[in-house]
């Protein structure tokens, strides 16, 4: 999520923004799909590729087109919402739930942008980077432990 | 206290306060005449909402119509596009009544539930308007940036909610 939220901003306008559009709306209808029961295989290994991939786009500073970032991040965007569909706790509260989920989702999208604000600076560009490649390294953990289990 | 719980209610209850976000962003990007046409076809819908309580309608699926307007409102404040008072004001009546409709008083006595009622009648009305004049004077580009991600959120949490319900 915080990836995201960087990636846009190393993307600038308009990306910066549509992204974090982007992504709550596909991650919801990700969500309808795991609260529905329809099956996506692997969900935590494209969980986990997803913070390889988006981490490597934030260290790489890769500009890739604005269509190409709107999809990749709206595919990514299906397995998170599909994970906490799925998951679901039984009795839980629908709005409360939802408002939870999207408004944590959004604030770390904020919180990534707020971290990419600082490619503004040689130091801070340096500094977005590396926190990309920390993300990507933390998605090969995750792989890794979504792979043995 | 039944006319401030009444009055409190439509910002305090989740469906009605995203709903009425929802709203607000919209209305607030249309032309001040659209803008005072879509408060008073709400004010029309939640006064006939409230009016039908009053009477002692049954349950309705009025939170359902009341989350799946304000997705369509989160939709279109998200994609940025300005809609006509044709558009604006249909969705603010059907929003309105719905509200209305999921507003029944908990009082027990007849006064106090009245009171509630024109409570929550002042309070969806003041909301809006807030909402809606806030909206308008947004003019920064961020503050539009602001607006479609509030509107994706809204949106989001709309389909959520309609998901959870319905299956």
């Amino acid at each position: 999520m915080v990836a995201v939220g960087l990636w846009g901003a190393v993307l600038g306008p308009p990306a910066i923004w549509l992204l974090p559009v982007a992504f709550p709306l596909i991650m919801a209808l990700g969500g309808v799909l795991g609260i529905a029961a329809v099956p996506i295989p692997r969900v935590e290994v494209g969980i986990a590729i997803s913070a390889i991939v988006l981490g490597l786009m934030v260290a790489l500073a890769v500009r890739a087109p604005l269509a190409v970032a709107v999809a990749v991040v709206s595919a990514f965007a299906i397995f998170h919402g599909h994970a906490h569909g799925a998951e679901l706790p039984p009795g839980a509260d629908a709005i409360a739930f939802s408002a939870g989920f999207v408004i944590a989702t959004g604030l770390l999208h904020v919180c990534g942008i707020g971290l990419g604000l600082a490619t503004r600076w040689p130091a801070g560009w340096l500094a977005v980077r590396l926190v990309g490649a920390a993300i990507a390294g933390a998605g090969v953990i995750f792989l890794r432990a979504a792979l043995w289990s | 206290m039944s006319f401030v719980s009444g009055l409190l209610q439509p910002v305090l209850t989740p469906a009605h306060f995203i709903s009425l976000l929802g709203l607000g962003l919209v209305a607030g990007r249309t032309v001040v005449s659209a803008q005072v046409q879509t408060l008073a076809a709400f004010a029309c819908g939640l006064v006939g909402g409230l009016c039908a309580i009053a009477w002692g309608i049954g349950e309705t699926p009025a939170n359902d119509v009341l989350v799946a307007m304000a997705g369509l409102c989160g939709l279109i404040a998200a994609t940025g596009i300005s809609v006509s008072v044709w558009f604006a004001a249909p969705v603010a009546l059907v929003s309105g009544a719905a509200l209305g409709f999921d507003s029944p008083p908990d009082a027990i006595l007849l006064r106090e539930a009245m009171l509630m009622l024109i409570g929550t009648a002042c309070g969806g009305i003041a909301a809006l308007t807030a909402i809606g004049t806030a909206a308008s004077a947004l003019s920064r580009p961020w503050h539009g940036i602001a607006t479609r991600v509030t509107g994706s959120w809204i949106a989001a949490i709309a389909i959520l909610v309609l998901a959870l319900r319905w299956t």
